[in-house]
Parts: C-alpha cells; sequence; structure tokens
C-alpha cells in the first residue's frame, strides 16, 4: 500500500506509455513499448548483443572499469582532501590547480587519455578517476574544513598529537561530507564510463558498447533496455554506498537518511 | 603553590587598520594545590583568553604560565579544560568520549574502558553508556565532558563557563555535583564564570579582573563552609563586596 501511494505516479506513465504504443500512436521503432523492452532484456542475457555477448558479461565489465576508476580516485583523493582541509598553506598552493583542472569535463579528456594508454582498461579507468576526483577531494576538504576549531582544541588539551588530531577529529568530523563526494564522484564515474564506452572497448563488453551495437544494427528495445540496465545499476550502486554510510556514520542517522 | 602566573600579557594584532587589541595588562598570581578558585570579571575582560593561555592554546605576549615549578608551553595532560559548548566528539559514545584522553596516552583498550566505565557511573550516566552526545541533554553533555577531562587526573582543571549554557535548575545541580566530586579528589581547580552567586558557592577565593587589559583587582577568600548555604548573611556579605568591585569596574568604561 505505502509502495503504491509512492510509485503510482511513475506506474501510471508506465501504463499510459503501454496503452499509446498498443494503439500504435508511437511508430515502435522510434519509441518501443514497455513490454517490448521488457522482452528486449530478456534477450540481451539470452542471445546477447552482438549475439554471444551477453548482458551480465557487459554488466561486469562496466562495473570493472569504474570499480578500478572509483577506487584509485577515493584512495588518492580522500587523502589529500584530509592533507589539504588540514594545511591551509598547502590549500592555497593547490587549491588553483584544482580549480583549474576542475571544470574540464571527464569526457573532453578521452582523446588525450587514449593517445597516451591506448584503447582499453587503463583509459577507461583514467576518465573515471578524472569524473569521481574532484568531487572526492572537494568534499573532503570541505568536510575537514567545516569541523568546530573547539573540536581540536579539546582533542589536544587531552594530549592528542597533530596526527591523532587529523586521526581521531579532522577524519571522523569530515566524514559526512566524504561520503556525499563519494556518492556524487562514484555518480558521475558512472555516467562517465558509459559515455567513454561510446567511444569504444578493446575486450568487446560494456554497457555503452553494448548500446552502441544495439543502434549499429537498429534495435530500439535493445537501447532502451541497456539504459534501463544502467539506471537500475546506479540506483543500486547509490543505494550500497548510503547503507555504507549509515554503517560508519551512525551518529548521523536522521540526516543521512535524508540525503 | 601549584600553578604560578608572572605577569601575563596579550595582546591582539591590529585588524585592518584598528588599533592593536591589549587584553591582558601583568596578570600575576599563584594558587595552591587542591584550591578551588573562580575568576571574574566584566564581559569581554579576557578571563577565556587567560584560561587558553594557561591551557596552551595561545601563547602570552609575555610572562610565564608554571605548573609545580616548570613552565608550560602548549597543551598538555597535565592541564585540563572543560569548555562551555561541551566540545564532545559526536561520533564517539558517552564512553569512547570518555576514555579518549587516555586511548591518546595508549593505555590498552580493556583498561581504559573499565576505567571510562567507572566514571560512567559515578557521573550518573549508567545507561548512557552507548549514547552519542546528542541524544543527551546538555546537563549530560557536561558530566561527560568533565569526566573525560577528570579521568586524566591533571594536576589542574580549567573550567570556561561550564554551566553557562543550561538553565538554572541543571545549573545548580551541577554545581552541587562538582562540589561533591571534589571534595573526594581535591583537584585544584580555575572556574571562569560571570556569575557571581555561582563563583561565592563554589569557590575557596574569587580573583577579581578588571576591565581591558585585565590585571587582577581584588582576591576575596569564602571562608563559609561546605555544603554553603546560597543565601546565608556570610554568602551575600561577600557577594556584596565583589559586586561591588564589579561594578567600578564597569563604570570606568561607562557601562552604567
Amino acid at each position: 500500500m505505502k509502495m503504491l501511494r509512492r510509485w503510482w505516479l511513475p506506474l501510471a506513465i508506465l501504463l499510459a506509455w503501454q496503452g499509446l504504443c498498443s494503439l500504435e500512436v508511437f511508430p515502435p521503432y522510434k519509441l518501443p513499448s514497455p513490454l517490448a523492452i521488457l522482452a528486449g532484456l530478456v534477450d540481451l542475457e539470452a542471445r546477447g548483443m552482438p549475439p554471444g555477448q551477453r548482458l551480465h558479461w557487459h554488466l561486469f565489465y562496466s562495473l570493472l572499469r569504474v570499480a578500478i576508476g572509483f577506487t584509485s580516485a577515493a584512495l588518492i583523493a580522500v587523502p589529500l582532501g584530509l592533507l589539504l582541509g588540514a594545511s591551509s598553506s598547502l590549500r592555497r598552493l593547490i587549491s588553483p590547480l584544482i580549480e583549474l583542472l576542475r571544470p574540464v569535463p571527464p569526457l573532453a579528456w578521452i582523446p588525450i587519455s587514449i593517445l597516451w594508454f591506448g584503447i582499453g582498461l587503463p583509459s577507461a579507468g583514467f576518465i573515471i578517476f578524472l569524473g569521481a576526483f574532484f568531487p572526492i577531494v572537494l568534499n573532503t576538504i570541505t568536510g575537514v574544513t567545516s569541523v568546530s576549531p573547539v573540536l581540536v582544541e579539546a582533542a589536544l588539551t587531552l594530549g592528542a598529537s597533530r596526527r591523532e588530531v587529523v586521526k581521531k577529529v579532522l577524519l571522523p568530523g569530515a566524514l559526512p561530507n566524504i561520503f556525499t563526494g563519494l556518492r556524487i564522484g562514484l555518480g558521475i564515474g558512472w555516467m562517465t564510463l558509459v559515455a567513454a564506452e561510446f567511444t569504444g572497448v578493446k575486450s568487446g563488453y560494456g554497457l555503452g558498447y553494448m548500446i552502441m551495437t544495439a543502434r549499429d544494427i537498429q534495435r530500439p528495445e535493445a537501447i532502451m533496455a541497456g539504459m534501463v540496465v544502467i539506471g537500475l545499476t546506479g540506483l543500486l550502486i547509490d543505494g550500497l554506498v548510503r547503507l555504507l554510510q549509515r554503517r560508519l556514520v551512525p551518529w548521523q542517522r536522521s540526516r543521512a537518511n535524508d540525503a | 603553590m601549584t600553578l604560578e602566573l608572572q605577569d601575563i600579557y596579550k595582546s591582539f594584532p591590529a585588524e585592518s587598520g584598528g588599533e592593536v587589541l591589549e587584553v591582558l595588562g601583568g596578570i600575576s598570581a599563584g594558587l595552591e594545590r587542591g584550591r578551588f578558585v573562580s575568576l571574574i570579571g566584566p564581559s569581554g575582560c579576557g578571563k577565556t583568553t587567560l584560561l587558553r593561555i594557561i591551557a596552551g592554546l595561545e601563547p602570552a605576549s609575555r610572562g610565564r604560565v608554571l605548573l609545580g615549578g616548570q613552565p608550560l608551553s602548549g597543551p598538555s595532560r597535565r592541564v585540563g579544560l572543560v569548555f562551555q559548548q561541551y566540545a564532545l566528539m559526536p561520533w564517539r559514545t558517552t564512553l569512547g568520549n570518555i576514555e579518549m584522553g587516555l586511548e591518546m596516552a595508549g593505555q590498552g583498550r580493556e583498561e581504559r574502558r573499565a576505567a571510562a566505565r567507572e566514571y560512567v557511573e559515578a557521573f550518573g550516566l549508567a545507561g548512557f553508556e552507548n549514547s552519542y552526545p546528542h541524544q543527551l541533554s546538555g546537563g549530560m553533555q557536561q558530566r561527560v565532558a568533565i569526566a573525560r577531562t577528570l579521568i586524566l587526573q591533571p594536576e589542574l582543571v580549567l573550567m570556561d563557563e561550564p554551566f553557562g549554557s543550561l538553565d538554572s535548575q541543571t545549573r545548580n545541580a551541577l554545581q552541587e555535583f562538582l562540589l561533591s566530586v571534589w571534595r573526594q579528589r581535591q583537584d585544584t581547580i580555575v572556574f571562569v564564570t560571570h556569575n557571581v552567586d555561582e563563583a561565592v558557592f563554589l569557590s575557596d577565593e574569587v580573583l577579581v579582573l578588571s576591565r581591558r587589559p585585565a590585571r587582577v583587582v581584588a582576591r576575596f577568600s569564602v571562608e563559609a563552609p561546605r555544603p554553603r548555604d546560597r543565601t546565608s548573611r556570610a554568602s551575600n556579605q561577600v557577594r556584596r563586596e565583589i559586586l561591588s568591585v564589579l561594578k567600578e569596574q564597569q563604570e570606568q568604561v561607562g557601562l552604567v
């Protein structure tokens, strides 16, 4: 009942869409019906796109690329953000560099990254790295600088060293913002990935590549089924990060739920 | 003498064209072990600045702070500080906050947990061991903060208007609680307040600071035996004297 109240609008649109398609208001080669898309989804897994290259392998390769790019971004961006947040002189030195690089869309890096790394995993990982890196580093800095100085002073009077201040005050204090950065970074990484795969993959697998193949052989229901998979996977990944956030930031439970 | 303040001056550099702000103008005072001393003075006179200098969070422009004969420089476990705004770590539970200093000192997990539990018991926090600060009332948060400081057995305990943001009933209850703890432990306490009643109820001695740049203008002993009656004649007498010194200070600035 509660589910229905929350989801009735998307459901109604889906029903109307199916109805209009059944009445042949839209030509099926432009807008396939929801049922046709569902059939396309089943077909993507059963037969593959192109035939033989099945959906779960496309998904696996896409997730692998994101995992590599995102993990390396997080491993560098979080410590760097902590460092820049803790030291204002270092921040003054590095910030202009970040501000200069940040507005360049990750996708604009594709040509140069292909030149550097060739087409393949390193190049895709690099693009995703760039997409995820900046939101994580910037949110971590914000998190650190928003920690109340009184907490740092309290830790100092309790005998904390500078190292301990970073580890036991700045890091936990910045954690809510770090998670915001991770979520944004992962979202951008996922979006960047699909676009990067449009331009080509070496392995022959990837959701973006799968969709482009479906376009080449004029299969709109497979294209849209691919879009559905991308959307649902993005939703699922974000849900997992939120779950992790609720576990690691339990003192912020109420606020984490709103986000 | 446990604590010696030797001619402490503090001024802050001018902000964009303004004048140099002289906050402390030569504070000298000695404090014996086990005494409860209050610092009182006109608002903005630099009480908190003085406390921060003693705690090592701020350097003095001139002068020295000696603890047990040794000069202090920088924050140290020997000096504890209780903040007005509690300053508890929001991500730590009651136990986690209380044991934080022991953790920094490298004490083992079991040992410090056990010590923290004793304080939880003694400070009336049983049942809230695993609560986060935002789940506690202001009075409880301040008890956690005091426990966190006292568990380290500092030679000197500084308190910066610790009950300033509590309602008056909670405030009275915490004053009595603090006295009962202090009676057992005999800590050396420097207590900053702007509340004369509080200073007279709690302290062995009250130091009155002048307006900026602050100096010690008067030093009162409160002889009344504890537990004290807040409305006794002896208390009223001391209160009247302190208030008249404070009024003099304020008249000089033209606030009254």
